[in-house]
């Protein structure tokens, strides 16, 4: 094993369209939070980083429905989230956020390193456009039936049922949004990350590199890269993001998963001067803790990105969770099937602890656990307070009553 | 290792021991708190608000990980404070109260996946025209005896005040709608239901978990209003 000098730990940066709840808490952010505190006693060199994701259609597509700006939507997330987070206890060195303006910045410049180097294919293809909304579909603009499971309610990115990551035009039947109306094709101009020109880099780097990465992790990784890899498109047709940085782009935006893993650069720099020997030292240590939905941008698409760079490191390990259920179901948002943490705080005060425990007792590292209420009951009564609570205050109260709370002697 | 401490204190008994040997009591106290401050270390990273708490009382400072398992992390002599309890048992009321929250929102994911029935066939609007439907106020209201589902209604409908019958006893006290406002169709044909003549009929809108609901002027407005 290579001897680091430093550890630079992120976690997955949480969508700024919701509130966070006990999935993400033990997925990624306990998990983050007690090795970055175990290194810091231990003395080493660390910085814990996290921050807000706020670009992206589901952003934009919140706001449209409540009648405000995305602007607002984040803003709101980001301080509900932030809060729950520090209440918590999750030690952030600093928790950022994407529509920061030194992650435009960031993002922009790395852009435009690619773009400058011919990183990137420049290609005109027909997207799906609204015409009565005026406007391309990108992502979850456009539902329809997905090509692989034929699950009816799949977005132009991403099938939620099984998993697969779409192309729009993947679709069957796909229909817009916005008016419910059949898209047309219109042709626009996109840039594309080639990943199918990394395809044997990848292999050495990971499958060969990387043979330690969890199960899950590696699995994940192999069967994308023998799956064949393709251009993956990194601009949007979107008014909310980081406009692209080059001239004939206007009305164009990054893809959110283009700028989203940067947002861990950009918070760095907002945090320390010295960024640069936690993204460029060879010495350092990178480790992104994610949930599983998130292996392939933080294996592939972003160490690819970062590889076309050429100054920065790569992750040492991606450790992913599996996810929680709630009480037998899978947790969800949209159905508000979700402990959220919020709301846990103003019900359960100062027993944060409980939560944290109850979370690290169960958590979902090699396959899907469930969390229920009768376990986190349990798990309080007959440990934390029957055996952790009670041993610690009979030590206390005998050593209060017997000797004056004064530690006493040993007798051989 | 929590676990461990406690074991040593049920087998030690220090609280027996203390008449016989008073001696030997600051012994195992003693390594009951070298314990202790060992726990203060590992579950640091787990559970960061308890072991801040537990140093405090102790009056400890945060020790390194390296130092864990010295069996001399507190010393002989030093003075901790008050002890608080670290953790209070969790009610069944209180786990009652989030299972109950999630059955309501279980409940309510259940009715926005009922389906909702489609539109009938386009008719003209002639058909629509033919029937008079008007605001009227309920002044009177009853049950039908021995019907589980009927009250007798009399309504104000600005021209006369007639009597209803009403399938609508499931869903609503008596007493309590006297004076509310409701859509009354007024030339439906009389219908004679369990003995009482029922001189029109008022519109209800149906909730999707089937609980029904008076459809109702958005403000007061005068009986006899035609709804077109």
């Amino acid at each position: 094993m290579k001897n680091f000098k430093r550890t630079l730990i992120t976690s997955a940066l949480p969508y700024a369209n919701g509130p966070v709840h006990i999935g993400h808490l033990s997925g990624v952010y306990v998990p983050a939070d007690i090795y970055a505190r175990y290194l810091r006693l231990k003395g080493e060199e660390v910085a814990f980083i996290g921050g807000s994701d706020e670009h992206g259609v589901p952003i934009t597509l919140k706001a449209k429905k409540e009648g405000i700006t995305p602007q607002d939507v984040v803003d709101k997330y980001h301080c509900i989230i932030k809060d729950s987070f520090e209440k918590f206890g999750i030690s952030f060195d600093i928790y950022s956020r994407t529509s920061a303006k030194i992650h435009h910045d960031t993002a922009s410049e790395i852009f435009k390193t690619l773009y400058d180097k011919g990183a990137f294919i420049e290609q005109t293809s027909e997207q799906f456009y609204d015409e009565e909304a005026n406007q391309f579909l990108a992502d979850r603009y456009i539902t329809g039936t997905c090509p692989k499971c034929h699950y009816e309610k799949a977005y132009g990115d991403q099938c939620e049922s099984c998993g697969s990551t779409l192309n729009a035009t993947d679709l069957i039947d796909p229909k817009s949004v916005l008016s419910g109306n059949k898209p047309v094709m219109k042709a626009t101009k996109h840039w594309f990350l080639p990943l199918d020109q990394y395809e044997p880099w990848l292999r050495e780097w990971i499958l060969e590199g990387h043979k330690e990465w969890k199960p899950n992790v590696y699995g994940q990784c192999k069967s994308w890269i023998d799956g064949g890899l393709n251009p993956r498109a990194v601009t949007r047709d979107l008014d909310w993001g980081v406009p692209v940085p080059i001239e004939g782009a206007e009305g164009k935006v990054l893809y959110v998963w283009f700028d989203a893993p940067i947002g861990y650069i950009s918070a760095t720099k907002e945090w320390t001067p010295e960024w640069e020997k936690w993204w460029k030292d060879p010495e350092t240590k990178l480790i992104h803790f994610i949930g599983k939905d998130n292996i392939v941008f933080h294996c592939i698409i972003f160490p690819t990105i970062l590889k076309a760079e050429g100054s920065y490191i790569l992750p040492e390990n991606v450790p992913a969770n599996e996810f929680l259920n709630l009480e037998g179901d899978k947790i969800s948002t949209s159905r508000n099937w979700a402990v959220w943490l919020h709301e846990y705080l103003l019900e359960f005060p100062g027993r944060q602890d409980v939560l944290r425990y109850t979370l690290c007792s169960n958590a979902p590292e090699t396959k899907d656990n469930d969390f229920t209420w009768k376990d986190f009951q349990t798990r309080n009564n007959s440990e934390l307070v029957a055996i952790f609570g009670n041993f610690i205050n009979r030590t206390l109260v005998l050593t209060n009553n017997y000797f004056k709370g004064i530690v006493p002697e040993i007798k051989n | 290792m929590a676990r461990l401490g406690n074991k040593y204190l049920a087998d030690m008994e220090p609280w027996k021991v203390v008449k016989s040997d008073p001696e030997r009591v600051k012994t195992i106290m003693n390594i009951s708190l070298q314990i202790t401050s060992n726990l203060t270390i590992v579950f640091e990273p787990f559970l960061p608000f308890t072991t801040e708490k537990l140093r405090r009382i102790m009056n400890l400072d945060k020790f390194d990980w390296q130092e864990l398992g010295r069996t001399d992390l507190i010393g002989a002599g030093h003075k901790i404070n008050t002890p608080e309890l670290l953790f209070d048992k969790i009610e069944d009321e209180a786990i009652q109260a989030q299972i109950d929250k999630l059955q309501t929102t279980k409940k309510a994911n259940e009715l926005e996946e009922v389906m909702i029935n489609p539109t009938k066939e386009n008719i003209e609007y002639e058909d629509f025209a033919k029937m008079d439907i008007r605001i009227g106020t309920i002044i009177a209201a009853e049950k039908v005896a021995k019907t589980r589902k009927l009250l007798k209604l009399t309504i104000d409908t600005g021209i006369d005040k007639r009597t209803v019958v009403s399938g609508i006893a499931e869903y609503f006290e008596p007493e309590k709608i006297i004076g509310q406002q409701v859509s009354i169709l007024m030339n439906l044909a009389p219908k004679n239901l369990k003995g009482i003549e029922s001189q029109g009929m008022i519109l209800m809108a149906e909730n999707t978990d089937g609980s029904l609901v008076f459809v109702t002027p958005a403000t007061r407005i005068k009986e006899g209003s035609e709804v077109r």
